[in-house]
C-alpha cells in the first residue's frame, strides 16, 4: 500500500465520499476481516466487527492523524479494540480457553489466504514459537501484558522482551529485502 | 547511542503505543521520542511495517454482503448530511410545542386576570355596602343616642295610653319634652283592625284636632311625631283608610291629657 493511495483513501473518507470507503474496504478488508476473525473465532460475529469497525473508522476519520501512525495501524487498533470488546460482551471471552496454537489453527472452515501472503504466512512460521505464542495472546487474544503472563506462566519481564523481539524478529520476515533472498534460496 | 533513547528503546512503550495500550502519560512521552529522535521514528515505522505484515498473514477473503451493507449505510449517512432540513426537525416540533404551551399560558392568565377582575369588582361593591351599612348603622346610632338622651332628660315627661273599651288591646307610651319641643311614642301594642281601618293619631292644639298621622304597629320601637305647640292632649282614633276629615268622638279609643 503506498502512502499516496493511504492518503487518497483518507481524503475521500474525510469528504464522506463513499469511494473512499470502497476503496478501504478492497485494500485492507481482508486483513481486517482476518483480525476480527482472529479474535472473536466466529464467522458471524467477525462480520459483525468488521462493519462496526468500518462504521467508527468512517465517523472517526477527523481523529486520525497521519503524522503520528499509518493508517493501518489506526484502523488495526480500531478492529482489534472492537472485536475484543464484542467478544466481551458476548461473555464469550470466559467460555473461551486460551490457546496457544499457532495461528493458522484457527482459520480451518474459512481458509482463504490471500495468495500474496501464503508465501510470507510459510515464513512466519519460521519464526520461534514462544514469540507467536507471546504476540497471538497480546495482539488477539485481547489480554494485557500482565494478563498474559498469568496465562501462559511466563514472567512478565519475559513477556515484554518477547513481545519486543517477536514484533523485530518479524522484520526478517518482511523487510523486502531479506524476503527476496529467502524466495531466492526456496526457488533454489 | 543516546542513553535516554537506549533506555527508551529497551522498554516496551514503542511496542504498546503501537497497539494503542499506552496512557495518556506513557504516550506523550513516546511521541516526544518519535519527535526528538529519527532512530526512534524510524524504529516505530518499522514496527507498524512488521505488525502490517504480520496481521496481513492472518487475512481471510472478507464477505461482499458486508461491504453492500457498508456502502448502504454510509450513503444514507451522507445523504442525511446533505439535507440538514430533515435533521431540523426537531427544531419545528419544539416551536411548535412551544408555540402551543404559550396558547395554553395566554388563555389561563387571560382566564385568571378575568376572574380577579370579576372578584375585584365583588369586592369593590362589598366594601360599597359595608360603608353604607356603617353610614345606616352610625345614622341608627345617632337617632338612638337623641332618643336616649331625650327619654333620660329631666324635662321630659312619660304618659301611658290605654285603649278603651272598643280597642282594649291599645297600650302606647308617649314622652313630650315641651323646652326641646320633642315628642316619641312607643307602641307597645295595638289591636287588630279591619284592612280598611287604621289608627288616627291627633293632636288637641287650642281646641282643634290636628292630624298626625296613621299608627303603625312597630315592634315596640319609639318613633319620633310631630311636636304642636300648645297641645293639650294625644288622641287616637279608628278612622277609615285614607280619612280626610275630622276626629269625631264617637271613633275615639284613646287619649292623653297633658295637662292633668
Amino acid at each position: 500500500m503506498s502512502t499516496v493511495l493511504e492518503s487518497h483513501i483518507v481524503e475521500l473518507i474525510r469528504e464522506k465520499n463513499e469511494k473512499g470507503m470502497s476503496l478501504l474496504y478492497d485494500y485492507y478488508g481482508d486483513t481486517l476481516f482476518g483480525i476480527a476473525f482472529k479474535v472473536t473465532k466466529d464467522e458471524d460475529l467477525a462480520k459483525d466487527v468488521l462493519q462496526e469497525s468500518l462504521l467508527k473508522i468512517w465517523n472517526k476519520i477527523d481523529s486520525y492523524d497521519q503524522e503520528k501512525s499509518k493508517l493501518f495501524t489506526w484502523i488495526f487498533r480500531i478492529t482489534r479494540n472492537t472485536a475484543i470488546d464484542k467478544i466481551r460482551s458476548a461473555n464469550l471471552k470466559a467460555d473461551q480457553e486460551i490457546q496457544m496454537e499457532v495461528s493458522n489453527v484457527y482459520s480451518v472452515g474459512i481458509e482463504s489466504f490471500q495468495p500474496d501472503h501464503m508465501d510470507v504466512k510459510k515464513h512466519l512460521n519460521a519464526l520461534d514459537e514462544k514469540y507467536q505464542v507471546v504476540l497471538d495472546a497480546l495482539f488477539f487474544q485481547g489480554l494485557t501484558q500482565q494478563e498474559a503472563s498469568e496465562a501462559l506462566d511466563i514472567p512478565l519481564g519475559t513477556i515484554k522482551s518477547r513481545l519486543k523481539i517477536g514484533l523485530r524478529e518479524l522484520k526478517k520476515v518482511f523487510d523486502p529485502s531479506i524476503l527476496t533472498i529467502l524466495i531466492i534460496v526456496l526457488l533454489k | 547511542m543516546n542513553s535516554e533513547l537506549e533506555i527508551f528503546l529497551e522498554s516496551d512503550l514503542l511496542e504498546k503505543y503501537l497497539l494503542g495500550e499506552t496512557n495518556t502519560l506513557e504516550t506523550a512521552r513516546v511521541e516526544h521520542f518519535i519527535n526528538k529522535y529519527p532512530e526512534a521514528k524510524a524504529m516505530y515505522r518499522e514496527l507498524e511495517n512488521n505488525l502490517e505484515g504480520y496481521t496481513k498473514t492472518f487475512a481471510v477473503k472478507a464477505p461482499t454482503d458486508v461491504k453492500q451493507r457498508v456502502l448502504k449505510l454510509v450513503s444514507e449517512e451522507t445523504v442525511k448530511l446533505i439535507t440538514p432540513a430533515k435533521k431540523s426537525s426537531w427544531f419545528y416540533v419544539a416551536a411548535s410545542v412551544a408555540a402551543l404551551l404559550f396558547c395554553a399560558a395566554s388563555t389561563y392568565l387571560f382566564n385568571q386576570n378575568k376572574f380577579l377582575e370579576a372578584q375585584n369588582f365583588n369586592f369593590a361593591t362589598e366594601i360599597k355596602n359595608l360603608k353604607n351599612d356603617l353610614v345606616f348603622t352610625n345614622a341608627n346610632l345617632e337617632d338612638m343616642k337623641s332618643k336616649y338622651a331625650l327619654l333620660n332628660n329631666p324635662e321630659t315627661q312619660k304618659y301611658v295610653m290605654n285603649g278603651n273599651q272598643r280597642a282594649k288591646k291599645l297600650k302606647t307610651v308617649a314622652y313630650i319634652n315641651a323646652k326641646e319641643r320633642l315628642s316619641l311614642i312607643n307602641v307597645v301594642s295595638l289591636p287588630e283592625l279591619d284592612e280598611e281601618q287604621v289608627f288616627q293619631m291627633w293632636a288637641n292644639v287650642n281646641g282643634k284636632m290636628v292630624s298626625l298621622g296613621t299608627l303603625e304597629k312597630a315592634d315596640k320601637k319609639l318613633l319620633a311625631l310631630p311636636y304642636q305647640e300648645n297641645m293639650s292632649s294625644y288622641n287616637i282614633t279608628i278612622e277609615p283608610k285614607g280619612y280626610k276629615g275630622q276626629a269625631t268622638v264617637e271613633n275615639m279609643v284613646a287619649t292623653i291629657d297633658f295637662n292633668q
